[in-house]
């Protein structure tokens, strides 16, 4: 894969969007930033990419939200990280933005199928 | 767990943040590794994954709820390490906000205590001044007749209450010697309205103010220390006053001060004590005060006392017509002299902070380009432009903290010297402090000159241009052509400026020595002044006068002694209307015939030098019995007998057994300045003492001996004349003269100061300039040097544009002056506020310093060595 296509492959994750995916990935267990961006890359297949200038921000507003939580762990390959954590609100919080997106992406397709299907008439 | 996390200290949080991202890199280093990417790839590569180190943490701790105020902290800690190592360009930057800065805390805090600062009385809001006005008695004319006081009590639904004052002179004697003080006869509310409590003891019962009740006195807190060794079982005891038995009721507490603009201590509180000027509306020797009702403002309070004054003037035409009723603020009232010459100073000062602003902001521009390079470079390596206009706007709020706080300790001394050397004029000088308004004021003032200096670079548009500045060798600094612009008209701003200021004090130092060139009409070099009060309820105090006369031209090195019931420029007058003989009565409610009236000795004339114009003066025959005679001044002559011989025409002053008494004018002599140097003399008729006798009279005694002997003299031959008569307030003529310029003087020596300041930052801010461009054009000037052009020519291209500042400088103030001179009109004497001499004078002042500033730099261009200019490139 060269340069373009890499770029071309990449999508901009929306902002608040972020904030779902990282609540979403923390869902299965604690994990530290470099495990959340590759959680996220790996999920999505190598489409959604993660700037550390975003995940980071992104983090520590998470947790000023009360949303996660932190703590310093040694990692598995020895290594001290800062692992994050869903607290309960989260978990609240993750339901409400998952029904969110739930109806936005419901709402888009539904938007982009009937030009489909406008478009085969 | 989330809460605390707020409460980290930032180096702590910022300590973990580089942590987390340290782990984040190695982690990705080690996957890479495991990959099968050499350690080196790994690194760099996780790297360049990674990002701009920097700025991911820059957005990370902005999420962070301190991360303004670290951010804020870091950009002070860098500015404080900035200023540190630029020392001389801190020093004077500071000195020059922290004189700037400090001057207008200082007038300020005058401001405070003058206007701002509340009374010590209860509520100080409420209180106001009622008076009447539209009396032709000239003088200040704040009173009120007494039967007007009591119509306005009744009447009026705006006050809550009102009380009435008037000072008077006591005599207490008894156990110690005689003694004469001033005091104040007040009705029985006077001390309830303004909400004091006594010390000791109580204030008057609101009958106490009635015929037969009124034997009662409240002791100043100095009296009764000094007299009555403030032994608390004074109260209830009996003193002797005016020679009438009074029961002291209590006493007032130390700070108790009612009047503040007088050079006299008051020393006793009675009530009214039934005067016959009690019932008299022509007699105005009343002060009103009152409370405003909770809700009433001052504007309905005038409208309902302005309502009563009318209906006063249709009851009483004779007395009250064409009388206004006023009513202001009592403590914008007692600044009233002062008033308008604050502001005119404060404005002043404002201008000098302006000038020394345009100064450091000049200092700063050239600064930031002789930065450009540090500028530049921290642009390249990621700082927005945002990010160093907060590092600006960080440098100069702490310069303008530092400046402040210096300031601060400046205005301490500026305080100990206002409250030493200012004139009694301005009331409650001792009370000057740096309270918490003066703190804000301070605060205030930094602050505002702090974000002008931040914002200055950004206006001066000097964006650094990344490429060109970097490609500059590491020897020379690069000024954009807008910054050069924005210095220059700085200059020409702040030597606009400056000749407003110059030529504020210019008017003002002429005015003052017209002051001091005023035609007094007397002598006033070794000449003492003692007012000398007769026993009390004497039958003859013209006999006990006659006698210490007597005494004191016995006593050795008195060249001179006479007496006056009102001696110039002491503040006792004795205005009223008079009659002339022949002519009608004026009209009621116009005293057309007005004058001040003195009544003095045959030794008057020569004691105080006077000058006879015409006729004769009065001898020891004009005495009671004899024919009544008069003389008047030449004042009076002019006015009253324009273009007729006054001399042998008879007038009438004063009543004898209920008739008036016609005085045969028998000389002119030329007339004084009674009541103040810088006040226009008042019609005077002069009158033997023996013919109208008086119980208190000034003398006034022509000696070289020392004052605190002669002083000691005249007390122990008043005392040997009389056991019960008492002198009282012995001064010099030349103390009596000084008091009455030091409002002047005061005034004109914080203009000069300021004017003088302002003078030597705008030399400076020229020499900057100039100093600034010489360097900048080293290389042309080599050039020129080097092409064959003499010392002449470079000298005259460097002065040529600092002059062409100066000149645009002092075009633009001379414009400024005409428009903003007229706002102290109130403030000169004897001369216009277009004064052409004093502009002439200023100007070229200005230019002179301009002159000199640009010198000393052109003379340094001269000397520029061509080889070494041309070696920069």
């Amino acid at each position: 894969m060269d340069k373009r296509d890499r770029y071309r492959n990449r999508i901009e994750i929306l902002q608040g969007t972020l904030d779902m995916l990282i609540l979403q990935t923390l869902r299965w267990g604690p994990q530290h930033g470099y495990g959340i961006s590759n959680a996220i890359r790996a999920g999505s297949a190598d489409v959604l990419q993660v700037e550390t200038g975003s995940l980071y921000p992104a983090l520590h507003r998470l947790e000023r939200s009360g949303w996660v939580e932190s703590e310093w762990r040694i990692s598995e390959n020895k290594q001290r990280a800062k692992y994050y954590r869903l607290t309960p609100s989260g978990r609240t919080q993750l339901a409400a933005e998952q029904s969110r997106w739930n109806q936005i992406s419901a709402a888009i397709a539904a938007l982009m199928d009937s030009k489909e299907s406008e478009e085969g008439a | 767990m989330s809460r605390w996390w707020s409460l980290l200290p930032s180096r702590r949080r910022e300590k973990e943040l580089e942590e987390e991202i340290q782990a984040h890199l190695s982690m990705a280093r080690q996957d890479r590794i495991d990959r099968g990417e050499t350690p080196h790839e790994a690194e760099a590569n996780a790297r360049r994954e990674f990002g701009n180190l920097t700025s991911v943490k820059e957005v990370t701790r902005e999420m962070w709820g301190w991360s303004a105020l670290d951010a804020f902290l870091r950009d002070l800690r860098y500015a404080a390490r900035a200023l540190m190592r630029s020392p001389g360009f801190t020093i004077v930057a500071l000195l020059t906000l922290a004189l700037g800065i400090g001057a207008n805390t200082a007038i300020f805090s005058v401001v405070n205590v003058v206007l701002l600062k509340p009374l010590p009385f209860r509520d100080s809001d409420g209180l106001v001044q009622v008076w009447t006005s539209g009396l032709r008695a000239g003088g200040q004319g704040d009173w009120s007749s007494f039967p007007d006081y009591v119509d306005w009590r009744q009447e009026n639904d705006v006050f809550e209450e009102m009380a009435a004052y008037r000072t008077w002179l006591f005599t207490l004697s008894g156990d110690a010697p005689s003694e004469a003080m001033p005091g104040f006869l007040t009705t029985s509310r006077f001390f309830d309205l303004l909400g004091v409590q006594p010390l000791l003891g109580r204030t008057f019962l609101p009958d106490e103010d009635q015929p037969g009740r009124n034997r009662v006195v409240i002791l100043s807190y100095g009296l009764w220390r000094r007299r009555f060794e403030a032994n608390p079982a004074v109260v209830g005891r009996s003193v002797t006053i005016n020679g009438s038995s009074y029961t002291v009721i209590g006493v007032m507490p130390a700070g108790f001060r009612f009047l503040y603009a007088y050079p006299d201590v008051f020393e006793l509180y009675m009530p009214t004590q039934s005067f016959s000027d009690q019932q008299d509306r022509d007699s105005h020797n009343y002060y009103a005060i009152g409370r405003l009702k909770p809700g009433v403002t001052v504007e309905q309070a005038r409208i309902n006392m302005r309502l009563i004054g009318r209906n006063l003037a249709r009851h009483y035409p004779s007395s009250n017509k064409d009388l206004d009723v006023m009513v202001t603020p009592f403590q914008e009232h007692m600044a009233r002299a002062v008033h308008s010459p604050l502001l005119v100073i404060l404005g002043a000062v404002g201008l000098v902070l302006l000038i020394a602003c345009a100064n450091v902001a000049s200092l700063v521009l050239a600064r930031s380009n002789a930065r450009t390079r540090e500028m530049v470079v921290r642009t390249a390596l990621g700082a927005s432009r945002g990010r160093l206009l907060r590092q600006n706007l960080a440098e100069s709020l702490l310069l303008g903290a530092l400046g402040g706080a210096c300031a601060v300790l400046l205005v301490q001394m500026a305080m100990r010297m206002m409250r030493t050397f200012g004139p009694d004029e301005i009331p409650r000088l001792g009370e000057l402090s740096v309270d918490w308004r003066v703190l804000v004021f301070t605060l205030f003032v930094s602050l505002a000159t702090a974000t002008i200096l931040g914002l200055v670079p950004a206006i001066s548009g000097s964006r650094p241009a990344a490429n060109e500045a970097l490609r500059e060798s590491g020897m020379r600094t690069t000024t954009s052509r807008g910054s050069g612009r924005v210095r220059s008209a700085l200059v020409v701003a702040e030597i606009a400026l400056a000749l407003m200021l110059a030529v504020g004090a210019g008017l003002m130092i002429r005015s003052f020595s017209r002051l001091l060139d005023v035609d007094t009409g007397f002598d006033p070099s070794d000449v003492l002044v003692a007012y000398v009060m007769s026993p009390p309820q004497s039958t003859n105090p013209t006999a006990f006068f006659e006698q210490v006369l007597e005494r004191v031209r016995e006593i050795p090195g008195v060249e001179a002694v006479g007496a006056s019931a009102t001696v110039p420029l002491t503040g006792w007058n004795h205005q009223g209307g008079f009659g002339i003989e022949g002519r009608p009565d004026p009209p009621p409610g116009v005293l057309e015939f007005h004058a001040n009236r003195p009544r003095v000795s045959p030794g008057y004339l020569e004691a105080m030098r006077m000058t006879m114009l015409r006729g004769r003066w009065f001898t020891d025959q004009d005495r009671a019995g004899a024919p009544d005679v008069a003389v008047i001044s030449d004042v009076t002559a002019r006015r009253y007998w324009p273009g007729e011989d006054p001399i042998g025409q008879r007038v009438s002053l004063d009543e004898r057994d209920g008739k008036p008494v016609w005085r045969e004018i028998i000389g002119i002599v030329q007339g004084v300045t009674h009541f103040g140097l810088d006040v226009e003399r008042v019609s005077e008729i002069y009158v033997p003492y023996s013919q109208s006798p008086q119980d208190a009279m000034g003398l006034v005694v022509r000696t070289r001996r020392p004052v605190a002997e002669m002083t000691a003299s005249i007390r122990r031959e008043t005392r040997a004349a009389d056991a019960n008569g008492a002198t009282f307030r012995i001064q010099t003529m030349e103390q009596l003269m000084a008091a009455a310029q030091s409002k002047r003087r005061f005034h004109m020596v914080l203009l000069v100061a300021f004017a003088g300041l302002a003078l030597i930052l705008a030399a400076v801010g020229v020499y900057g300039v100039v100093a600034f461009s010489v360097v900048q054009r080293t290389h042309e000037v080599g050039i020129r040097i080097a092409l064959g052009a003499g010392q002449g020519q470079v000298l005259g291209m460097v002065v040529r544009q600092g002059l062409g500042l100066a000149i645009a400088g002092v075009a633009l103030g001379i414009a400024g002056a005409f428009a903003l001179t007229r706002l102290m009109s109130s403030l000169l004497f004897g001369i216009t506020v277009t004064d052409p001499l004093t502009f002439v004078t200023a100007s070229s002042l200005l230019l002179l310093v301009a002159a000199i500033a640009c010198a000393v730099p052109a003379l340094r261009a001269t000397r520029v060595d061509p080889l070494t200019a041309l070696r920069y490139e």
